[in-house]
Formats: structure tokens, C-alpha cells, sequence
């Protein structure tokens, strides 16, 4: 009974944490995760051991679900949302701001009944799965960073007085994903190979990057835009039927499979393969499929890590959360119904909050500009890596914010960002990692 | 607010209306240079044309420095014991010195324990052991060898910290291991564990399901050691590399040069070879005439579970009216004249007298074929070996032939 308040409490102060959280634009809640790690170490009486996993989960479910308030009402997308921006933001600037949050949360809602409903398949059918495909990890990767580059179309229409502008006026985004991930994955090299970053906040290592990466440009990118808020109507119903709910279903969940499973790849780069594989178009279909893949990607993959079976006794986890929480967390048989009852009341709850909150949000601004916000979530920014990495960090983070900001201002891709984990990854897992790092000299 | 002052605001959101609205089809455009709807040149965004070159020359200057830093930057080294969780994933060195080694060739795998004094920790190297081997050849690390290694922590609570080797290139042996060259009498029961370098003779082997159960003796006939087993598993049998070496181990009669760490099993010393697969632990001094796998099929593996192996101490001379079941057990060496000499199926069964007093010696059949002793009544026999509680009655068995020795005046 204590164990089950115990769990109970922690899933709810997690939920609510990460709610708030949330709120602040450009925020990560991996961010946050290593800062909680780090108290937790501290005073490790803060919270108990049996509650370490509810808290931490609930966290990310929370930021599933609540991310999408500045996603939607202020443009701030995370990693995971570099291509499901566009209609979310053309539904706000059309005044149905808060019908887009309600629809990504609805979403995200069909994405947590669906990691339910997938638990045979998880431990059933997955183990298996991944055998299989494992040692082929490598030329998957390879492939799907091809397609990536690949699927990218100008998106200019070849205007200009010479032939050179009109070429660079069509293609010049082309050439601006390729340059981005060049020199992203040229980053993700040097960063994992010989990071600059101290020891002391080697579990810290990659943060900075991605906070330059994705962050600081988004915050750039609407602090330069000018963009006025419209007034936005507080819809009583959401425009959705059955069939809309299961194919954006369908597509969310292959995306979020993609994205959960595959090393490197987030629930940007998952939607576009699921959407073409799919072949669905639709706005609203766009933005509850982005809801449901979301929710798959950041909460499955940890998820995952307690699916123990003998082809998997060390689970399947994946991302952020699991590298943060592994030197404190084993996973132990039996422990996934915990986590998914944990899921689903912090999901459940999430989703009511989100309702709420977006109300309040919108009314919030209207009296204070949202770019005093932003300025507000630069510093915080600032604050954070510098003061969990250092000077170093701060360095690193201003490199990877050049490199961000060029997608963000030539109108490519910004998944190509992810090539600072895909190439790294996918040279480690073919075997070339060193023969690379040698020719640069970082060993 | 004044009048004046709502026109200026008025007019400032007009400006700023003009830079964000596209001027030819009236739609925002935000951070867009060229109006994403209708194409058009929005000639007025200067700033975002100089954002865009910034963000460029500060990716690649940005990437190149940092490049540098990372180059130039030295790896700190630390203690094993101070690695706490927010050191997971970190780029650290250790050193110390390796205490297990495990190789996997299957699965391409090794890990190899070093401690440092403050702690112990598991390096990895997953899929990379052909890479390795063929980067070291034979000094690839082993145990006892003094590294220094660069590498990723990696803390798990089930495990604790262990560390992922990636390149050859960052670890550094920077003592070989250089075992100490021992004579089998002078192992003691204390240094189990410890590594030596050995020189013997192949006095007895036998292949048993797993493996070979060998025996070896000092290869000096001054020294008067009972022989040592040495079991050696088929999957150690197989990583030694050099089939002459593997002939002549398993040959009675050979006399080889070994490294092998001192075990012990139910009080027993015993050796266990140490990396198979190093050329350099193995040296072939003479190879012993016959086929390999000399053993007799007829006889019964016994002497290993009835006899104390007490290779490691002289034997002591006792007198046979002073022996008593207090004694079972001891190594002990006794001197008498035969009273009677009965061969057995398994052996041969010996009465020495000593004084008016006799006891009886029991001689295996294995050690019997060996033997170039023909034992005869009234052959005053010194005798070697364990002596042992048979049907209430003491006996001596001795453990090899070389424990049977004839005394001439």
C-alpha cells in the first residue's frame, strides 16, 4: 500500500513538474532530468529509490503532452518537431491555436492507448524483431540518413537576374540541409570522440549541443520574426472523426516505432518516413499523427527498457532519459505494468492539463509579449549549460546554434541537426568510428 | 499616453507590420527572406540576410576551433574510485594493472579487469577483438601488464562503472608482465593465485570429456616434488596456437616451459595454463617420444580424487612404527626392507618392515607401468607418498614412480 502511494505521489508530482516545465519555450525536459539526477544524487533521501522511475517518466509524459503549449502558441519546436511545426503555426496564425494544441494532445492521448494496446507486440513479436534487425543497424541508419537528404525538394521557384541566383534561389535550401548536416555530423564527431566538456558532467555531454542545435535557434528564429499573436478562439469541440483518429493512428504510430527504436532518429525524421510510407496528407492529420509519434518516441523508448525477456534481458530502451537514468535505475522484470499504469494516469492527467493550461497561456499572452519570454528562456538557457558544463559548454552550445540557425534561416530541414548523433552512431556501429577519429586526430 | 505618443506606437507597429508582411501580397512572413507564398524579394529584411551569413561563417569557424580544443585537449586521468554517476559517459584515462582478462573469439569480444589501487573496473571491447589482436599481436594485454587507457565510462547501477574501449590507438601497456620462473617444490599454498613461469616434465595425461587431465613433474631428477595436475579445458587447449606446442603437451615425456597460475582445489595445488593464445608463455625444451594423448584407457581415474597432491613441501621422513592414523593424509617418505610383493588388477600391493614393524605400500597400476624398478622381497625401497586409511589398516600410496626408489647401501 505505502508502495503503491509512494508510486502514486511521485507520478503525480512528476506530472505536474513537468508540466510547468514545459510552459518554458525551448526547455528540454532531459535538461531538467539531469539537473533532478543530479540533486537526487545528492540527497538521495529526496526521493525514494522505488519512485526514481515513476518521477522521471512522468516528467517526459508531462512534456509530451504540454511541449505542444509553446510549440503551438509561441514556435518553439523541440528536436522532435522540426517538420510538424508548419501546420500547428498556420492553424494559430488562423486563429485556431488552441483546436491545434487540443488535436496534438488528443494525439498524444491515442498514442498512449496505443503503447497498451502494442504490449504483445512488445514482448511477443519486438525481442525477436530486434534480433533480427540489430546487426544490421549500421546500413538502416546509412539508409535513413539517404533518404533524409534525399527527400528534401527545393523550395525556392528559381527567380533572379542571373543564372547563378536563380539556381541559388531554388536550390539554396538544398545546399543549406546538406551544409547543415555535413557540419552537424562533423560536430556530433568531434563531441563524441574527444568532448571539450569536463568529465565532471560527462552525462552532460551531449546537452549542449542539442541545446545550440535546436534551442537557441528556435529562440533566434521568433525573436527575429516579429510574429503577432491573433486572437485565438477557445473552441468547445475539436474537429475530428474516427477515421481521421485512426489513420493519424496508423501513420503516428509507424513514425514513433521508427523513431523510438532506431538510434538517432526522433520523431521528425520518423513522421516524414511514416507519412511517405503512408501516403496521407492532411493538416489535422499532420498534427494528431505528430501528437501520437511524439508521445511513442519520447515515452516508448524508455518504456522499452522494461521489456525484459530472454531475448532481451537488458530491455530495448532507448534515448535520453534511459542514458540519464541508468547509473541509478535496473530494470527488473515485471516493472513495465508499473511504468505503463505510471504512463497512463501522468498521460491521462497531462491531457486534462493541457486543456487548462492552454486557456491560461493564451491568456497570458495577450498581456505579456511573448518575446520577453523568450528572451527570459535564452538566459535560462545560458544558465543551465553553463552551469552544468562550464565554459566549454558554452562554447559548444554557441557552435551548434550556428549550425542550427542555418536551417532555421535557409528553410531546410532542421532533422538534418541530427546528424551530430546519426553519423557518430553509424560509424561506431559499422566499425569505422576509429579509422574516422584517427584520420581527425582525436584519439 | 499622449496623442503624439499613441501616433509614434501606431507608427512603430506599422514599421514593424511592414518588415514581418510581405510587401507585395500582404501575408507575414516572419523570418523569411523571400515570401514564401508568392516568391517575392522582401528587399527591407537586411538583418536576416546578415543572421544567415553569420550563422554560416560561425558554424564553420565555430566547428574549426572547437575542433582544435578537442585535439589538443588531454584526457584527465582518474582514480578508479572516484568515478560517481555524473561521470557516466565521460572521456577519462585510467591505469592500473590488469587482473582478469576474458576473450571471447566467437563473439569477437574481450574485457580485461584493471585495478589501481583505489578500485576495479571492467574495460569492454565489444565486436573489436580481431581489430585489437591484430593492432597488438603478441603483446596484446594480458593479465599482470601495467595499462593505461583511454576510454567512455559507462555506469550502470546493476553493474557499476565499466568503460567501452574503442580504439587500440588509447590503450597503452606500459609494463609487460614478466612472470617469475619458480621450480614446482617451491610452491606454496599462500602464492595460489599468483603467475609463474614453470619448467616440466609431462609425466601423465589423460583426456577427459572437457579437456586434458595433465600431469607434471620438475623437470630436475634432483628435486624430489610429487607431480602437479594441470587441467586444461578444450576451449583453452584450442587457443593455443602453436600445434607443436600442443603435441607436446599432451605428450608423456616432454619437458615444456610454461606460464601458469598456481590454483588450488580441496587443499590440492594445481596449475592453470595463463593465456593460452600467447606465444611467448609457451616453449617446447624437448618433446617426448610417442603419440599424444598417452593415457591407459583401462585405468580409472583415481589418483586425483584419492590422493594429496602436497607437491609444494618435502616429504617427511617418519619412521613406520611411528606412524599412526593421525598421519592419513601427510607426504611422508619411509624407508624399509619388502616383505612381500602382490600384484593386484589395479595394482600392486607392497609390505615394507621396518624395525619389526611393516605397513603396507599400494602401488597404482598406472604408476606400476611406469616403473623400471623391479620390486623383489628383501629390496630395502624408499618410498614416497600419501599416506592413506584403507579398511581401518594405514597404507603408503605413493603418487608416481619416481616416488619409488630402490636404496643401495
Amino acid at each position: 500500500m505505502i508502495s503503491f502511494l509512494t508510486v502514486l505521489i511521485y507520478t503525480v508530482l512528476g506530472s505536474l513538474t513537468g508540466a510547468l516545465l514545459s510552459l518554458i519555450p525551448s526547455l528540454h525536459i532531459y535538461n531538467v532530468a539531469g539537473f533532478a539526477l543530479l540533486i537526487w544524487h545528492a540527497s538521495q533521501s529526496l526521493i525514494p529509490q522505488i519512485a526514481v522511475a515513476p518521477f522521471f517518466i512522468s516528467l517526459v509524459v508531462a512534456f509530451s503532452f504540454i511541449n505542444t503549449i509553446p510549440m503551438t502558441f509561441v514556435g518553439a519546436p523541440d528536436e522532435s518537431a522540426t517538420v510538424t511545426i508548419l501546420p500547428g503555426t498556420k492553424m494559430m496564425m488562423s486563429g485556431a491555436g488552441y483546436e491545434a494544441a487540443v488535436l496534438t494532445g488528443t494525439g498524444s492521448l491515442i498514442g498512449l492507448f496505443m503503447l497498451i494496446a502494442m504490449t504483445p507486440f512488445f514482448f511477443y513479436l519486438f525481442p525477436t524483431i530486434h534480433l533480427i534487425v540489430s546487426p544490421h543497424m549500421h546500413w538502416i541508419l546509412m539508409l535513413v540518413m539517404i533518404y533524409m537528404l534525399m527527400s528534401e525538394w527545393p523550395k525556392g521557384c528559381g527567380m533572379g537576374k542571373t543564372v547563378l541566383q536563380r539556381f541559388l534561389n531554388a536550390w539554396g535550401n538544398i545546399f543549406a540541409g546538406l551544409l547543415t548536416f555535413g557540419l552537424a555530423g562533423l560536430l556530433g564527431l568531434i563531441i563524441t570522440s574527444k568532448s571539450p566538456i569536463s568529465h565532471e558532467m560527462g552525462f552532460q555531454n551531449i546537452m549542449p549541443v542539442f541545446v545550440g542545435l535546436f534551442a537557441i535557434p528556435s529562440i533566434i528564429q521568433n525573436l527575429l520574426s516579429n510574429e503577432k499573436i491573433p486572437d485565438q478562439h477557445i473552441a468547445e469541440s475539436i474537429n475530428i472523426d474516427a477515421r481521421t483518429a485512426g489513420i493519424s493512428a496508423y501513420q503516428g504510430v509507424i513514425g514513433g516505432m521508427i523513431a523510438a527504436y532506431l538510434p538517432a532518429v526522433t520523431a521528425g525524421i520518423g513522421g516524414i518516413i511514416a507519412g511517405h510510407a503512408t501516403a496521407q496528407r492532411g493538416d489535422k492529420l499532420f498534427i494528431i499523427s505528430g501528437g501520437v509519434s511524439k508521445i511513442i518516441y519520447y515515452v516508448g523508448a524508455f518504456l522499452f527498457l522494461f521489456i525484459i525477456t530472454p531475448l532481451s534481458p537488458n530491455g530495448l530502451g532507448k534515448g535520453g532519459l534511459n542514458i540519464i537514468l541508468k547509473p541509478v535505475l535496473t530494470p527488473e522484470k515485471g516493472d513495465f505494468f508499473v511504468i505503463l499504469s505510471v504512463i497512463l494516469v501522468s498521460g491521462c492527467l497531462s491531457f486534462l492539463m493541457l486543456l487548462h493550461m492552454s486557456k491560461w497561456v493564451l491568456a497570458f499572452l495577450k498581456v505579456v509579449d511573448y518575446r520577453q519570454i523568450y528572451i527570459a528562456s535564452l538566459i535560462l538557457m545560458f544558465v543551465i549549460v553553463g552551469g552544468l558544463t562550464g565554459f566549454m559548454g558554452l562554447m559548444v552550445m554557441i557552435v551548434g546554434t550556428f549550425v542550427g540557425m542555418i536551417p532555421v534561416f535557409f528553410h531546410s530541414r532542421r532533422s538534418n541537426c541530427m546528424a551530430v548523433l546519426l553519423i557518430p552512431i553509424c560509424l561506431n556501429m559499422a566499425g569505422y568510428g576509429d579509422v574516422v577519429m584517427e584520420f581527425l586526430g582525436l584519439l | 499616453m499622449t496623442e503624439s505618443e499613441v501616433k509614434q506606437n501606431e507608427q512603430e507597429e506599422v514599421k514593424n507590420d511592414i518588415e514581418v508582411l510581405c510587401p507585395s501580397c500582404g501575408r507575414f512572413v516572419g523570418a523569411y527572406e523571400i515570401c514564401p507564398h508568392c516568391q517575392t524579394q522582401v528587399n527591407t529584411r537586411v538583418s536576416i540576410k546578415l543572421v544567415k551569413r553569420i550563422a554560416v561563417i560561425g558554424a564553420i569557424v565555430g566547428i574549426i576551433l572547437l575542433y582544435f580544443a578537442a585535439k589538443n585537449r588531454e584526457v584527465p586521468m582518474i582514480n578508479i574510485g572516484e568515478i560517481q554517476i555524473n561521470h557516466n559517459m565521460a572521456l577519462v584515462k585510467v591505469s592500473g594493472r590488469v587482473i582478469r582478462e576474458s576473450i571471447q573469439d566467437k563473439k569477437d569480444n574481450f574485457s580485461l579487469t584493471i585495478d589501481d589501487g583505489t578500485g576495479k573496473i571492467k574495460l569492454g571491447g565489444y565486436n573489436k577483438l580481431k581489430k585489437w589482436k591484430k593492432h597488438f599481436g603478441e603483446k596484446f594485454p594480458k593479465e599482470g601488464d601495467f595499462i593505461e587507457v583511454t576510454g567512455n565510462l559507462n555506469i550502470t547501477e546493476q553493474f557499476g562503472a565499466s568503460m567501452f574501449l574503442s580504439s587500440p590507438h588509447r590503450l597503452v601497456v606500459k609494463k609487460s608482465f614478466n612472470p617469475k620462473r619458480v621450480k614446482l617444490n617451491d610452491l606454496r599454498i599462500e602464492d595460489v593465485n599468483s603467475t609463474y613461469r614453470v619448467t616440466v616434465k609431462i609425466d601423465y595425461v589423460k583426456k577427459f570429456g572437457m579437456g586434458y587431465s595433465i600431469r607434471v613433474t620438475d623437470n630436475s631428477v634432483s628435486d624430489q616434488s610429487a607431480p602437479i595436475s594441470l587441467t586444461i579445458f578444450d576451449t583453452a587447449f584450442n587457443r593455443i596456437k602453436n600445434e607443436n606446442v600442443k603435441k607436446a603437451i599432451t605428450t608423456k615425456g616432454s619437458v615444456c616451459e610454461f606460464v601458469a597460475i598456481l590454483g588450488e582445489y580441496k587443499g590440492t595445488l594445481q596449475l592453470k595454463l595463463k593465456s593460452p593464445d600467447n606465444p611467448n608463455y609457451f616453449k617446447v625444451i624437448e618433446m617426448g617420444a610417442g603419440d599424444p594423448y598417452v593415457a591407459s584407457t583401462t585405468y580409472k581415474n583415481t589418483y586425483s580424487t584419492t590422493y594429496v597432491n602436497k607437491s609444494n613441501q618435502k616429504a617427511t621422513p617418519e619412521q613406520i612404527k611411528n606412524l599412526s592414523k593421525d598421519d592419513v593424509k601427510k607426504y611422508v617418505e619411509i624407508t624399509g626392507i619388502i616383505d612381500e610383493v602382490t600384484p593386484q588388477e589395479w595394482g600392486t600391493r607392497v609390505i615394507l618392515t621396518q624395525d619389526g614393524s611393516s605397513i603396507m605400500v599400494w602401488i597404482k597400476k598406472f604408476i606400476v607401468g611406469k616403473m623400471k624398478l623391479n620390486l623383489a622381497k628383501g629390496q630395502k625401497l624408499k618410498v614416497l607418498g600419501n599416506i592413506n586409511d584403507f579398511k581401518g589398516t594405514l597404507q603408503v600410496v605413493p603418487i608416481s614412480e619416481t616416488g619409488i626408489q630402490e636404496v643401495t647401501e
